[in-house]
Parts: C-alpha cells; sequence; structure tokens
C-alpha cells in the first residue's frame, strides 16, 4: 500500500521506463562492454597493437576456413589478382597513394604456419587485427567524449542565450547555426581539420564544433518551451537574476531533451572520427584507430578482407549500442524531438 | 496571402542567407593555412614573382577588399581557376556535377520507396515481426559508416560473386561521349542500351551505399509519423464509418503523415551531398565529393570555395522546395 502512495521523481520513474524497454537494456549492455573493453584493453589484448610479426603478414582468421570462407578458392578477385591482370582498380589520387595490390610474398596460405593464433586475422604487416580493434576502442570512446563535450559546452550557452533573449541575439545565433548547417557536417568537419591540420585532436574539437548548432537548437527549443511558463514569470517578477533564473529554472527543465541529445550525438561523434579517421584526417597510422583501420584495410581488400571487416564492425556495434540507448531514453524521458 | 507572393519572399530570403554562406566560406577559406601563390608557382619560385602573383591575386589587400573582390567575382559567375588543374571551377563544376547528381537521385529514390514502405507497412502492422525488424535494421543503418558498407557491398559483389563492378562510372573499354554528363539517361535517351546498362551496373552498389542512411531515417520519420496520423480523431471517425483499412492507411492516413516525411527527405537530399563525399571515395565515382575532397587536401583554394558554396547552396535550395512543397500539401501552414 505504502509503495503506491510512494513520491517518485522523473528521474526515478524515467530509469524505470528505461529499465523496462528491450531496446534500451541492450543498447546500455553494448555500450558498458565497449567501455569495459577500452578500459581493459591493454590485458585483454592478446598482442602488440602496434608491432606484428611480419612473416605473419595477411593471415585469415584461425576459423575463417571453417565457415567456407576459403582463402584460395576461385573467386573471381583472386583470378584477377594472380593473373596479375590489372583490377579496375580505384584510382584514388586524393586521398592517399593509388591503392595498391599487396601480393602474398610467402609461400601459399596453406604451407605457411601461422606463429600465433589470430581471432580476426592479421593485416599486411603482421599485427593482430583482434588486439588492435579492442585498442580501437579507447580511440572512439574518447574522442566521442570530448567532441561531445566540446559541442555541449558551446552549444547550450548559445541556445541558452537565443531562447531566453529572444530578439536579435536570436536571430543572429539562430540564422549563423543555420548556415553552419547548411554546409554537411561531413564537409564542415573536414574543412575545419583543414583549417587545423590532421590529427585526432583537431578530429575532436572540429566534431565538437559541428555539433554545436544541433545543440543549440535543441536547448533554444526547450527554452522557449518554458520561458513564458508561469513559474519562470513569477522568479522574475520576484526579483530573481537572469542567471538564477536560467540556471535553476530553464536549464533544469531542458534537461531531459539535452540528455536525449548528448546520446544520439555521442553516435554520430564516433561515426565521423571515424570518417575522418578513414579519410587520412583524423588519428594517424599506426594508431590502432578503427577510421584509420579501415583506411589500411581498404588497400588489402581482395588479399585480406578481414583487415577492413572486424574495424568497420566494432564500429557499427559501438554506434549501434548508443543509437539503442538514445532511443531509449528518449522514450523513457518521453521527450519529443524535431528530426 | 497569394501563394505567387509566398515564393517570391522565401527567394528573397534566400539572398542574405546566400551572402551569409559566401562571407562564412570565404572566413573558412581565410583560416586555411598556406599561400595560393605559393601554391601556384611551386617551391622555387623567385620572391618578386610571388609578390607580382600574391598582388595580381588581391591577397596584398585588406580582407574587407579581399572578401569584396571574392564576392564581385561570384555575382559575375566567375570562381577561378583550379590551382590543380589550371581549369576554371565552373567547368570543373559543371562536369562532376552531374555524376553526383545522377548518383544522388537514385540514391534518393531507393531511400525514398523502401523508406517510406517500409515505414509504412511497420506501422500499419505495428509490434508484428515486420514492424521489429524493419526497425531494428533500420536502427543498423544509421548505425553503419557507409564506407564500409562500401567495402563489403564490393568484397561481396564485385569480389567474391564477380557481379557488379568495384567502382567508375563506366567500364574503361567502353566509348561513349555524354552530352549532359548524366550517362545512364543521356545513353538510354541515345538508345545505346549497351552503355546504359553498363551503366547501371557501375550505379547500383555506389546508390546502395548512399542511400543507406537516408532509407533508415525515412523509415522511422515514415513509421512514427503514420502511427500519430492514425492516433486522430478523424481517422476513428473514418474507421467507424467503414472505410476499408487500405483506403483509410493509404488516402486518409498517408497524406497527412507525409508532411514531416517530406522535411526529412529535403534534409537527406542535403546530406547525401555530404555522404556523397565517402562514397564517391570507396567506389572512384568521379563526382563533386572526391573533386572537393582532393581540392582540400591540395589547398586547391578556389576548388574548395567553389565547391563548398556549391554544396551548400544546393542544400538551402532543397530547403526552398521543400516549404514550398509544405505550402501546397497542408493549406495551414502560412507564414
Amino acid at each position: 500500500m505504502e509503495d503506491l502512495f510512494q513520491n517518485r521523481g522523473l528521474w526515478h520513474d524515467s530509469w524505470r521506463r528505461l529499465k523496462r524497454s528491450r531496446n534500451a537494456r541492450l543498447g546500455l549492455v553494448i555500450v558498458l562492454l565497449i567501455v569495459g573493453i577500452a578500459v581493459l584493453a591493454p590485458w585483454l589484448a592478446p598482442y602488440d597493437p602496434l608491432h606484428g610479426m611480419i612473416e605473419d603478414n595477411n593471415l585469415p582468421p584461425f576459423w575463417w576456413g571453417n565457415f567456407g570462407l576459403s582463402v584460395k578458392e576461385d573467386r573471381p578477385g583472386r583470378e584477377t589478382m594472380e593473373s596479375g591482370a590489372a583490377l579496375p582498380a580505384p584510382s584514388d589520387e586524393g586521398i592517399q597513394e593509388t591503392t595498391v595490390i599487396t601480393f602474398d610474398q610467402g609461400p601459399a596460405d596453406e604451407e605457411r604456419q601461422p606463429h600465433r593464433r589470430y581471432l580476426f586475422g592479421s593485416d599486411d604487416v603482421g599485427r593482430d587485427v583482434f588486439s588492435r580493434v579492442l585498442h580501437g576502442a579507447r580511440y572512439s570512446l574518447v574522442i566521442g567524449l570530448i567532441s561531445v563535450i566540446i559541442g555541449l559546452f558551446i552549444g547550450t550557452p548559445l541556445g541558452l542565450a537565443a531562447g531566453y533573449w529572444g530578439g536579435r541575439i536570436d536571430s543572429l545565433i539562430m540564422r549563423s547555426m543555420d548556415i553552419l548547417m547548411a554546409i554537411p557536417y561531413v564537409l564542415l568537419a573536414i574543412l575545419i581539420v583543414a583549417i587545423l591540420g590532421p590529427g585526432i585532436w583537431n578530429a575532436m574539437i572540429a566534431i565538437g564544433i559541428v555539433q554545436v548548432p544541433q545543440f543549440a537548437r535543441v536547448v533554444r527549443g526547450s527554452v522557449l518551451a518554458v520561458r513564458e511558463l508561469e513559474y519562470v514569470q513569477a522568479a522574475k517578477v520576484l526579483g530573481a537574476s537572469d542567471s538564477r533564473i536560467i540556471r535553476i529554472h530553464i536549464l533544469r527543465n531542458s534537461l531531459s531533451p539535452l540528455i536525449v541529445q548528448t546520446s544520439l550525438t555521442f553516435a554520430s561523434a564516433i561515426l565521423s572520427a571515424a570518417a575522418l579517421g578513414f579519410l587520412g584526417l583524423g588519428a594517424q597510422p599506426p594508431a590502432p584507430e578503427w577510421g584509420a583501420m579501415l583506411a589500411d584495410g581498404r588497400k588489402l581488400l581482395l588479399s585480406s578482407p578481414w583487415a577492413a571487416v572486424f574495424p568497420g564492425a566494432a564500429i557499427v556495434f559501438f554506434v549501434l549500442g548508443f543509437n539503442l540507448l538514445g532511443d531509449g531514453i528518449r522514450d523513457a524521458l518521453d521527450v519529443r524531438m524535431k528530426h | 496571402m497569394k501563394t505567387g507572393s509566398y515564393i517570391l519572399r522565401r527567394i528573397l530570403y534566400m539572398i542574405p542567407v546566400l551572402l551569409a554562406l559566401s562571407f562564412v566560406i570565404f572566413l573558412i577559406i581565410e583560416a586555411i593555412p598556406g599561400d595560393p601563390a605559393q601554391i601556384m608557382l611551386g617551391q622555387h619560385a623567385t620572391p618578386e614573382a610571388l609578390e607580382r602573383m600574391r598582388h595580381s591575386l588581391g591577397l596584398d589587400q585588406p580582407w574587407l577588399t579581399r572578401y569584396s573582390l571574392f564576392l564581385g567575382r561570384l555575382l559575375k559567375g566567375d570562381l577561378g581557376t583550379s590551382i590543380l588543374s589550371g581549369r576554371s571551377v565552373i567547368s570543373e563544376l559543371a562536369e562532376k556535377a552531374p555524376a553526383t547528381l545522377e548518383l544522388s537521385l537514385f540514391a534518393l529514390f531507393i531511400a525514398v520507396t523502401l523508406g517510406t514502405v517500409a515505414g509504412f507497412i511497420s506501422a500499419w502492422k505495428q509490434n508484428s515481426l515486420f514492424d521489429y525488424i524493419s526497425m531494428f535494421s533500420s536502427l543498423v543503418g544509421v548505425s553503419i559508416p557507409i564506407y564500409w558498407l562500401g567495402f563489403m557491398l564490393i568484397i561481396l559483389f564485385s569480389l567474391t560473386l564477380g557481379w557488379l563492378p568495384t567502382g567508375g562510372r563506366i567500364s574503361a573499354v567502353i566509348d561513349f561521349r555524354s552530352a549532359t554528363g548524366f550517362l545512364l539517361f543521356d545513353a538510354m535517351a541515345s538508345g545505346n542500351w549497351s552503355v546504359a546498362a553498363d551503366a547501371a551496373r557501375h550505379l547500383v552498389l555506389p546508390s546502395i551505399c548512399l542511400a543507406t542512411v537516408p532509407m533508415a531515417i525515412i523509415a522511422r520519420m515514415t513509421r512514427s509519423s503514420m502511427l500519430e496520423t492514425l492516433n486522430q480523431d478523424y481517422i476513428r471517425t473514418a474507421r467507424a464509418k467503414g472505410v476499408r483499412i487500405l483506403r483509410l492507411l493509404c488516402v486518409h492516413a498517408f497524406k497527412n503523415a507525409s508532411i514531416p516525411v517530406v522535411t526529412v527527405v529535403g534534409l537527406q537530399f542535403g546530406y547525401l551531398m555530404g555522404g556523397a563525399i565517402l562514397t564517391e571515395t570507396v567506389f572512384s565515382w568521379p563526382g563533386i565529393g572526391r573533386w572537393l575532397l582532393d581540392g582540400i587536401l591540395g589547398r586547391d583554394f578556389p576548388v574548395i570555395a567553389g565547391g563548398t558554396l556549391f554544396v551548400a547552396s544546393f542544400f538551402v535550395l532543397v530547403n526552398l522546395v521543400v516549404d514550398v512543397l509544405y505550402f501546397f500539401l497542408d493549406p495551414r501552414i502560412r507564414y
């Protein structure tokens, strides 16, 4: 009986709803799993992510043959490669050097005795792809975290100011945000990296800046929703200062959409960071960042597809986790978001 | 308000937006390190030659003057000359834009048809297995790095099965001069069916790759918008009157549910321009995305300015079209 009348707050209620949602539970498990992997990567990884055994290069995962995924079958790709004919290879003079199709230099795969067991295979210089994927979780997590913090801490004040004061400040801020949003975010991130120079820190800054308009919009929207409510008016009449009203009354009531936006932005930040890494503008090789690994793996699509398959699968898994969780939080907090 | 004056007002509103956009792009170009004169003349240029080049480019002027020069040339339709290729940016744009548009239109077609159908069925059969699977796959769809998806498609359909080419717009052996740059349409219009088939085969994988994210978003949006509409009173009334379920869904619900979907489609068309950078890189598609990326990496300032301006103005234009469509879809919307 007592339980029925127990006073539960918004957060308690939301947490209960979140726990009930199957998608949110799945997302939470995935995110916690990846966070655990990121923290424990040095202890979980069987081998050194940066240094390989060159004599073990381009080895398939040890279970690869058991699934009919034979490496030496008559695949058309293989044929072209072995006959040495020019494959209609992508000529990408811009990004990387011209695509290099690596030929197996050692004896045929059947005759090679691997020195180690490779769960996800080995790459062209004999590094263990599995160990690299595990370490990559650290990069994605940190990049996601820092860039979202940048976006949040610049975007929120802008949105608060625009929504609270309105008028000219509002149009100035929001029109600038509109202009930024007219440039596709991948392109904008690339341009910012071009200004700052490639590298993982600049990639985080670029992704953070690209997210600013989204945070500003969400915050402004929720400020507008509460600004005219009686309790805010009452606080004004009582002589509360602007900063007190914003802190105590407005920001707290804008928290739900902000939390949802943050978790969903995390997902897109990880995707953008990997894209920059893939284009050679983010984390630089030999860092085991998933996007940069995909750029490497691209040269090995023919000879060692596993070098590209697993880092990408890791990105999908992680981003999916955040999207599931973000959706679940949105439903739990009952936030209506504009797309 | 009259339709004509509304549209006119929207078009006039574009002018300050485009002006501001040109200013932002000017600032970005200014901020990117690198001396255009040095890039044009190479490492061994004499200081005098550099000075002369800087003067002829107007680089020795104060920034406000430089911006007005930039804007003046822009208004005359002069985007300058590419440093890397030595050709005018306008003619390069005219050559690359059809390739990207062809790819984007196909991707958009796939995304809109499959996305709305999947979202429609999901809303109709809410909580069914189909609903669950299609909503989960659309979540996976927005979580996939599209360049990685491109690799997987290449590994499966090109390298393993050998069905489709790995990249490019057309096989190297085919000699076909396209008048408009829209290869597939030109080939079909001139009755050159073998060329059209080849171009279509090249188009399949990149457009699937580019369509994934918009398709997933459109499916989710269609579903939630349909569900919301189905909860309305007039739907219950129509049902009570005995309107058949499919007619109810298609005629009564879908038309009203389509309004938010149109917004999303418009936004996604803008997104396709960004996604094209990655897709074109993976599939060696000779379009705007790769050209612009090469320009950025090579510090080809006129290309960066022209390309970014083109992509962003395109986005603004699509938004305008969406707003006008709104006007016709929902008579309540009047600004």
